[in-house]
C-alpha cells in the first residue's frame, strides 16, 4: 500500500506543495488525483468530479506533468503542443501561446528527439500550460532545469495562482516550495504528516535570522524586548513564537528594536523552515538544528553561545 | 477571487481561444500522429520491405512458369493475393510496434492525465492504426498493380487477356480486410500488453505459431484461421467463402471488443 489515510484538500487559488522523501507517495497521490490510478478506498474529487471523468471540460481545465516528460521523438515541440491542445480540446493557438510563455523559440520547430533533458522538461511544462488550465498538477516541474528556466517556470506558477488558478505540485526543491507555495504538505510513508503555510512548519517556524556587525548589541536589544534570541554561526537567531500565538512579533518589531538600539542589520529574513521540517519528517537523517536556549541559558548574561552554555550542564 | 479569475482569463485571451476552438479535435490529433508516423524509421522500413517483397515476388512470378499466388499469368491478381497474405500479417506486426511505442515513450500517461477516458485513448490508437492500414493498403495495392502491369507488358502478356476485374476487386477487398484485421490484432496486442515488444511478440506468436504452424496440424482448426480466411477471400484455398467472411468478421469483432474491454480498466503505473 503506497498511500494510507491520505487526507488532502487543495482549494481554488492555492499553490499547494507536496514535500517528502522518495517513496513517500507523492507521485502516487498525484496519479490518483488525476485518475491515472484508481484508489482502492476513499474518495477522490478533481474539480468536484470523479477524476476519471472528462465532464466539465476537464481535459482543458487540468494541465499536468507527471514524472519524466513523455514525448514522441519524431514530433517537433510545436507539433507535440498541438497534439496536447487537440487532445485537450483547446484551440491550436494555445501551442503558440505556451511556446512564447516558456521562450522555446526556434527550438519548438525541432524534433523532440534532439532536445536535452532540460528542454524536454521545459516542453513538458509547456504542455501542462496548454488550455489554459485552471488547475496545474505538476510532479517536480523544475527538476533538470537550468536556473533561467527554473525561475521562468516558478514565475509562471506564481502568475497562474495570481490570476486565480490553482497549482498542486510535488517537489524536492525546498527553497522554491518555501518561496512559492501558499501551503505545504509534508508526506511520509503515504501519509500527510504536517500541513500548513511553509513559514509555519517545523521547528524553525517563526524564527528570524539577523546579520549585524555587533551581534552582542543586537542580542541585548532584542532580549530587552523579552525576545528569545541567540547567536548561531555569526548570525543572531530570533524566535518569535508559534503561528497561533496572538500578537506574535514580526520582522518589523525586530528591525525597530535594533534601530532603537543603534544597531542596523545588513540582513533580516525569516529562517528557512522547510529544510528542518523535512529533516524532522525524515528523522534519523536530520542534521542537528540550531536550538533556542534553555531557561538557564537565557538567564546567563550575554555574551553567550548555546554550545558554550552546553558545557555548563 | 472571482474578479481575479475573470481578469486572468482576459489577460490570456481565453474568450478569443474559445471562439477558435477546433470543431474536430480528435481528427486533428489523429492527423498529427499520422504525419508523425510518416517520419518514423520503423514505418518507412516496413513499407519498404513489404514493397520490395511484393515487387520481388511478382518478378519471380514473371520469370517462373508457376506464376504468383496460383494466379498464373495474372501477376496483378498474384500480387494482390501476396498483399492480403502474408502482407496483412507483416502489417499487424508494424501496428503492434507503432501502438506499443506510445507506452515506451509514456505518451499514454501524458494523454490520459489530460483526458482520463481510456476508451478515447484506445479509440485514438485504433483510429491511427486504421489510417495507417488504409495508407498501407493503398500504397501496396498501387505498387502491386503497377509493377505487375509493367512486368506483363514487358513479358508480352496482353493486359486485356490477363485482366480479370471481378477477381482483382475481390483480391483488393480481401487485402483490405486482411490489413484491417491483422492491424487491429496488432493494435489489440500492444494495447493489452502495454508495449511494442510485447505486442509484436504476442502477434507473431499468435500468427506464426498459432495460425501457420499449429492450426494446420489439426484439421478442424485449419480452416478457421484469419490467414486461411484472408487467403480464401483473395481467391485461394478451398474453405467456403461464407466461413472465411465469418472468421475475418469474428476476429475483427473479438479483437476490437477484447482490447476495449481490457483497456477500459487500465491503471497507469508507469
Amino acid at each position: 500500500m503506497v498511500l494510507a489515510g491520505l487526507d488532502l484538500r487543495v482549494d481554488e487559488g492555492e499553490l499547494y506543495g507536496l514535500i517528502g522523501p522518495n517513496g513517500a507517495g507523492k507521485t502516487t497521490a498525484l496519479r490518483v488525483a488525476l485518475g491515472l490510478l484508481r484508489a482502492d478506498a476513499g474518495q477522490v474529487r478533481l474539480l468536484g468530479r470523479d477524476p476519471r471523468s472528462a465532464a466539465g471540460a476537464r481535459p482543458r481545465r487540468v494541465g499536468s506533468l507527471i514524472e519524466a516528460p513523455a514525448l514522441s521523438p519524431r514530433l517537433t515541440g510545436r507539433e507535440y503542443l498541438l497534439l496536447i491542445a487537440r487532445w485537450a480540446q483547446a484551440p491550436d493557438a494555445e501551442a503558440d501561446r505556451v511556446v512564447g510563455l516558456l521562450g522555446l523559440g526556434r527550438m519548438a520547430d525541432r524534433p523532440t528527439a534532439t532536445y536535452s533533458s532540460g528542454m524536454r522538461q521545459v516542453l513538458a511544462t509547456a504542455a501542462a500550460l496548454v488550455g489554459p488550465p485552471d488547475l496545474l498538477v505538476l510532479d517536480e516541474p523544475t527538476v533538470g532545469l537550468d536556473p533561467g528556466h527554473r525561475r521562468r517556470v516558478n514565475d509562471l506558477l506564481g502568475d497562474h495562482v495570481a490570476r486565480g488558478g490553482t497549482v498542486l505540485l510535488s517537489s524536492h526543491q525546498l527553497d522554491d516550495a518555501e518561496r512559492l507555495c501558499t501551503r505545504v504538505g509534508l508526506m511520509a510513508a503515504g501519509r500527510l504528516v504536517e500541513e500548513g503555510p511553509p513559514t509555519e512548519l517545523g521547528p524553525a517556524a517563526g524564527r528570524f535570522e539577523v546579520t549585524v556587525g555587533d551581534p552582542e548589541a543586537a542580542l541585548a536589544a532584542l532580549r530587552a524586548l523579552r525576545l528569545i534570541c541567540w547567536r548561531d554561526n555569526g548570525k543572531v537567531l530570533v524566535e518569535t513564537g508559534a503561528a497561533f500565538q496572538v500578537g506574535r512579533p514580526d520582522g518589523s518589531v525586530i528591525a525597530r528594536a535594533l534601530a532603537a538600539a543603534g544597531v542596523y542589520p545588513s540582513d533580516l529574513r525569516r529562517s528557512p523552515t522547510l529544510e528542518l521540517a523535512y529533516a524532522e519528517v525524515t528523522s534519523g537523517l536530520a542534521p542537528d538544528p540550531p536550538r533556542p536556549p534553555t531557561d538557564r541559558e537565557a538567564r546567563l548574561e550575554p555574551p553567550f553561545d548555546p554550545p558554550v552554555a552546553e558545557a555548563f550542564r | 477571487m472571482r474578479r481575479q479569475r475573470v481578469a486572468g482569463a482576459a489577460a490570456v485571451g481565453a474568450p478569443r481561444h474559445r471562439a477558435e476552438r477546433r470543431s474536430r479535435p480528435f481528427a486533428g490529433a489523429v492527423g498529427l500522429r499520422a504525419r508523425e508516423l510518416a517520419r518514423r524509421p520503423v514505418v518507412l522500413a516496413a513499407f519498404s520491405v513489404q514493397a520490395m517483397a511484393l515487387a520481388g515476388a511478382e518478378l519471380l512470378g514473371a520469370v517462373t512458369a508457376e506464376g504468383l499466388g496460383g494466379a498464373g499469368d495474372d501477376l496483378v491478381l498474384g500480387g494482390l493475393r501476396v498483399l492480403a497474405v502474408p502482407g496483412g500479417l507483416v502489417f499487424g506486426v508494424l501496428v503492434a510496434a507503432v501502438v506499443g511505442s506510445e507506452f515506451g515513450w509514456a505518451t499514454e500517461r501524458a494523454l490520459l492525465a489530460r483526458d482520463p477516458r481510456r476508451l478515447r485513448f484506445a479509440g485514438y490508437q485504433l483510429a491511427v492504426a486504421a489510417v495507417l492500414s488504409l495508407a498501407w493498403w493503398a500504397v501496396q495495392s498501387l505498387l502491386a498493380v503497377t509493377v505487375a502491369a509493367l512486368l506483363q507488358a514487358g513479358g508480352g502478356i496482353v493486359a486485356g487477356a490477363a485482366w480479370n476485374a471481378p477477381a482483382h476487386q475481390a483480391a483488393l477487398a480481401a487485402a483490405l480486410a486482411a490489413t484491417l484485421t491483422y492491424g487491429l490484432l496488432g493494435a489489440a496486442c500492444a494495447l493489452i500488453l502495454r508495449g511494442a515488444l510485447a505486442g509484436v511478440v504476442a502477434l507473431l506468436a499468435y500468427a506464426l505459431l498459432g495460425e501457420l504452424v499449429l492450426a494446420p496440424q489439426w484439421a478442424p482448426a485449419a480452416g478457421w484461421t484469419v490467414y486461411a480466411a484472408a487467403a480464401r477471400l483473395a481467391g485461394q484455398g478451398t474453405i467456403p467463402v461464407a466461413r472465411a467472411g465469418l472468421v475475418v468478421t469474428l476476429a475483427f469483432v473479438l479483437a476490437l471488443g477484447g482490447c476495449l474491454a481490457l483497456y477500459a480498466g487500465r491503471q497507469v503505473r508507469d
